[in-house]
């Protein structure tokens, strides 16, 4: 099949521009920086864009629920749990409700 | 003045999760409460709410309520079927390796809800968490040795959780199914196993299993920049 090339008014091949094309491959790397790739030294934490927001899981493993009671005190409120026959599907469902519910 | 901790919403889950494993002695109700409750909090977002949960019962006063916990993870272990949470398999994490919230995002873009993923139990999600790029911000080494230390502390209470936890953590060292840890992974669950069938104390696997992270950063040249493959 032949091309018709009588509309090309100008080659389609430009000559490189190294240094916009340096510039590109310079802000692609940087994109790519950005992402997090993680280097051997694992997160650095200091770095801006990376790692500036801690894992909303990993603040509520740090936090202290106990307030600082000393370990003796900190009873657990172990009242009101009821016998469940096992098998007992919805009675299931309902305690696994119940026992979730002050966190909903 | 700070509030009463018997207020905090944890602190009650903690209690009203311990009171029905306590109260209910059937093997079978116990684990499929436990596994109930975690997928119920989510398995992805959730669990480590579930992990808190394990650790506050664990820092809590309660023997009778860690035993019965304990207990519970052992017929876990026992059955291979321990409450698992979810992480995005490393394979399919290199688009958004470090999990920040760029990468989340991206992640989310790229792939919605179809990324790969695998299911760990509580001491291996923690471990992935820290050591791979996953979905999750990656998790802090000070973080990682405190909750695995709890969580430690909580499984010897039973005798044959604190038996099987290891050997299961050997085993799973061992394996090479595509896609579940990287070597960084693999290399601090199998100090944990190995520090912890030698008996020493808590504290003392949880450093342990952040040296076998350190020794292998420290092998790479300081200017290198690696994949975590």
């Amino acid at each position: 099949m032949k091309i018709p090339a009588d509309n090309i008014a100008q080659s389609l091949l430009k000559p490189l521009d190294t240094e916009a094309a340096s510039a590109a491959l310079d802000s692609a790397r940087l994109s790519l920086d950005q992402l997090g790739t993680p280097s051997a030294h694992g997160p650095d934490h200091s770095a801006p864009a990376v790692a500036a927001t801690r894992d909303p899981g990993e603040t509520m493993l740090a936090a202290d629920v106990w307030n600082g009671t000393a370990e003796s005190a900190r009873r657990l409120d172990l009242s009101g749990a009821a016998l469940i026959q096992p098998g007992d599907s919805a009675a299931l469902d309902k305690t696994v409700d119940a026992i979730l519910a002050a966190l909903n | 003045m700070n509030p009463s901790p018997a207020a905090n919403p944890l602190v009650v889950t903690a209690g009203k999760l311990s009171a029905a494993l306590i109260f209910n002695r059937n093997d079978d109700f116990r684990l499929a409460l436990l596994k109930r409750v975690a997928r119920k909090l989510g398995e992805d977002h959730g669990y480590p709410t579930f992990i808190k949960l394990l650790v506050t019962i664990s820092e809590s006063s309660d023997d009778n309520a860690k035993r019965a916990v304990a207990a519970t993870l052992a017929i876990g272990l026992r059955r291979n079927d321990l409450p698992s949470g979810v992480l995005t398999a490393w394979g399919a994490s290199r688009m958004w390796q470090a999990g920040t919230q760029i990468s989340g995002a991206l992640a989310g873009q790229l792939f919605g809800s179809s990324a790969p993923s695998r299911s760990f139990g509580p001491i291996e999600y923690l471990t992935a968490w820290l050591a791979q790029g996953t979905q999750r911000i990656r998790l802090g080494d000070e973080v990682y040795a405190k909750t695995l230390r709890q969580l430690i502390e909580l499984i010897d209470f039973d005798a044959d959780a604190r038996l099987l936890y290891p050997r299961k953590l050997e085993a799973d060292t061992q394996t090479e199914l595509e896609g579940v840890y990287m070597r960084g992974t693999r290399d601090r669950l199998a100090a944990i196993a190995l520090a912890w069938k030698e008996g020493m104390p808590a504290h003392d696997i949880a450093r342990s299993a952040l040296a076998a992270g350190a020794g292998n950063r420290s092998s790479i040249p300081s200017n290198w920049v690696l994949r975590d493959l």
